[in-house]
């Protein structure tokens, strides 16, 4: 249907039009019923009386001393004057009509007299303006103040004209919520970007919004496939560089003086690390390997004897056998990268495997600086490498722990890092006790001796 | 052995098979050279080869694909040729029955002794019987031994992670249970992989490879005959 606005601008006008076209309808709905104005009963029981006595006394009395009898009896709220013709005739509101009914009832000597009365002033409703035709064909004028409620009036005027603008109000606000939705979303989306699971949203809603989706997944998805391909093309770069590092190796081994020959497999041996450090990361979570049933005290120990054998002093302590289902190659890559960090720190390193019901954890603790607490987070996050001080004496580019929280995440599992109170780092690896059991063949005592070669 | 091996040496790289080329043939092995699958065939169709070094990487066919396929036709022992950090391509190629496994980049001195611990596995000449009589698993208190896929795996099921050296040295003692193999010979057995970059005794590799053989309550399977050398107690039975 043409009638219902499908685009943004549109419903606001809508809105804007409903809302305008309703409160001037019942703004003026309103003041034609200026009728319904709040008479103060009180008030005009007060003034019959005073009516009817000031109207006793100046019949009482000589014309000549009327005027000082209305001079004595006018008060500030209510003046009284005598005259000779009634009041100009107003306009006659229901309530005046009404209030001189109250007043007949309440003083029935009024009945039968031409009480005659009036608004003072349309812009001031609250004055009331009257005259009395007395027994001689004179007549009594009186000028009464806030007869008539002045406040419950305007409040109720103003929650007259209040509500159906709160109505409109809560209405706009409903369609533009339902409206903005889509917004809601895109702004989720676009927090999302960048992270795995980014999304296709759907098209819905007004066309302008239908736009900016289409913008937003196009846009999603060429930033997807420029990071794609940037990180295909470091891959390959990584993959291609290795044919000349062998070549290099090979050639390294020709090099005549011992020295120099050492001096380049060891760089050799590092760019080899960095490279695969980096093709390992990105690589990503399209990882073939399968989940297996894996001695991980023994992987721990071939972990930790491999350091030993590179000169690092670094020891284990736990059970000789703890079996866990994870990726073997995938899990020994993080512990590696764990323990080379703890023994390039730390001048000793200590790894323990422990266990009990809720599961399985292991921490890899060292002797070194340790991580300022302002950088805990940010050493999670890929190529980040803290200040130079911690920086001597390592390798890689800093997807180190990356890798392992990957890995580790991966598996199900959390790892934390934490300065330890007598000083240095432990990184802390906690795998929930899996579906299938985790059977740890030396539970009950457990070796907290050094495994000894 | 009396003739020299015969390496066909299946390689892209032009710079690379110069260099791995004088590396085996300085060490009096007598190397042909194929850069693409075709030349495989031919190479194995004109000359008898002893061993195959394979690079996984290949233009056109990846090296695990050709591996699978040679294994179709022969039985002639592979070493597999890989980047570092690609061991899920070890796994494979060695469940496709790769005899084992180089990561790239590599050193002479761990090339020629990986190729003479696999011709000494399997001898030139000998490859036929060795591949289908030979056990390609072996058990012995619980343990298995699965030499294919150079794994172990424990009583539990479990697998167990050994270094090269720890395989090479758990195959010598399985290869001759029960009979005590003094420390000169294990050291000779095991010569190949000790030389690589590391000076760690045959002490410490028997104890780390009894450690990672500890069943709770059970003497371990390796014991140490004191002064002589070190004996596997199990029994071996075929897998």
């Amino acid at each position: 249907m043409k009638l219902i606005p499908r685009s943004a601008i549109g419903i606001v006008l809508a809105v804007v039009a409903i809302t305008a076209v309703v409160g001037l309808t019942t703004n003026v709905l309103l003041y034609e019923s200026t009728d319904h104005l709040d008479l103060r009963e009180e008030q005009a029981r007060r003034t019959s009386e005073h009516i009817v006595v000031v109207a006793r006394m100046l019949e009482d009395e000589a014309p000549e001393r009327r005027a000082r009898i209305v001079r004595s009896t006018s008060t500030e709220h209510f003046k009284v004057e005598w005259r000779q013709a009634p009041i100009e005739p107003g306009f006659e509101a229901e309530a005046l009509r009404k209030m001189r009914r109250q007043m007949v009832i309440w003083e029935p000597s009024l009945a039968g007299k031409d009480l005659r009365m009036r608004l003072g002033s349309p812009d001031d409703p609250t004055e009331v303006v009257g005259s009395l035709q007395l027994s001689d064909g004179s007549w009594l004028h009186f000028r009464a103040q806030d007869l008539v409620g002045s406040w419950p009036l305007k409040l109720r005027r103003i929650a007259i004209a209040s509500a159906p603008m709160l109505v409109l109000a809560l209405a706009a606000a409903l369609a533009l919520r339902a409206m903005l939705q889509p917004l809601n979303l895109l702004a989720h989306a676009v927090t999302r970007v960048g992270f795995a699971d980014s999304t296709v949203l759907p098209e819905e809603g007004l066309p302008e919004f239908r736009r900016l989706i289409r913008a937003y997944n196009d846009m999603q998805g060429r930033i997807v496939s420029m990071i794609k391909a940037r990180t295909e093309a470091l891959a390959a770069v990584g993959h291609d560089l290795r044919t000349p590092l062998a070549r290099m190796r090979l050639n390294a081994d020709s090099v005549a003086d011992a020295e120099t020959r050492d001096a380049l497999i060891s760089d050799l041996n590092e760019m080899e690390l960095m490279l695969d450090s980096l093709l390992t990361y990105f690589r990503g979570d399209d990882h073939p390997e399968k989940p297996r049933l894996v001695d991980l005290a023994v992987l721990l120990a071939t972990v930790v004897d491999d350091l030993k054998d590179r000169g690092y002093d670094i020891t284990y302590f736990g059970p000789r056998h703890c079996d866990a289902w994870l990726r073997p190659i995938e899990f020994k890559r993080a512990l590696s990268n764990l323990t080379n960090n703890a023994c390039q720190y730390g001048s000793r390193a200590e790894v323990r495997l422990l266990t009990d019901d809720r599961g399985i954890r292991i921490r890899v603790e060292d002797d070194g600086p340790g991580i300022p607490e302002q950088d805990m987070q940010r050493v999670l996050e890929p190529f980040q490498r803290l200040d130079p001080a911690r920086q001597r004496n390592t390798s890689g580019v800093g997807l180190g722990i990356p890798i392992a929280l990957r890995v580790v995440t991966a598996a199900g599992g959390a790892l934390r890092l934490m300065n330890r109170p007598e000083g240095g780092l432990c990184a802390q690896i906690d795998l929930p006790r899996q579906s299938r059991a985790i059977l740890c063949n030396e539970p009950a005592r457990f070796c907290n001796e050094p495994a000894r070669d | 052995m009396t003739t020299t091996p015969a390496i066909l040496l299946v390689e892209d790289d032009p710079g690379l098979r110069v260099l791995i080329t004088r590396a085996l043939r300085q060490d009096g092995f007598a190397v042909s050279q194929a850069g693409s699958e075709p030349e495989v065939w031919s190479a194995l169709e004109q000359k008898s080869i002893d061993l195959i070094l394979l690079d996984i990487m290949l233009p056109g066919k990846s090296g695990i694909d050709l591996c699978r396929e040679i294994r179709a036709r022969s039985d002639v022992p592979i070493v597999f040729v890989s980047a570092k950090g690609d061991e899920i391509d070890r796994v494979i190629g060695l469940e496709l029955g790769a005899d084992d496994y180089i990561p790239k980049p590599f050193g002479t001195r761990e090339l020629i002794a990986r190729v003479r611990a696999v011709l000494r596995r399997r001898p030139p000449g000998s490859s036929t019987e060795i591949g289908s009589n030979a056990a390609d698993k072996v058990r012995f208190a619980g343990w298995e031994v699965d030499f294919r896929r150079r794994a172990v795996s424990s009583p539990t099921g479990a697998s167990i992670e050994l270094t090269g050296a720890e395989f090479d040295l758990l195959a010598s003692f399985v290869g001759s249970p029960q009979r005590i193999l003094g420390r000169e010979r294990l050291i000779e057995l095991s010569r190949v992989r000790l030389g690589d970059s590391s000076d760690r005794s045959i002490d410490v590799l028997v104890s780390r490879l009894r450690r990672k053989l500890s069943s709770e309550g059970q003497h371990p399977p390796i014991v140490t005959v004191r002064g002589v050398g070190y004996m596997l107690t199990a029994d071996v039975t075929p897998g």
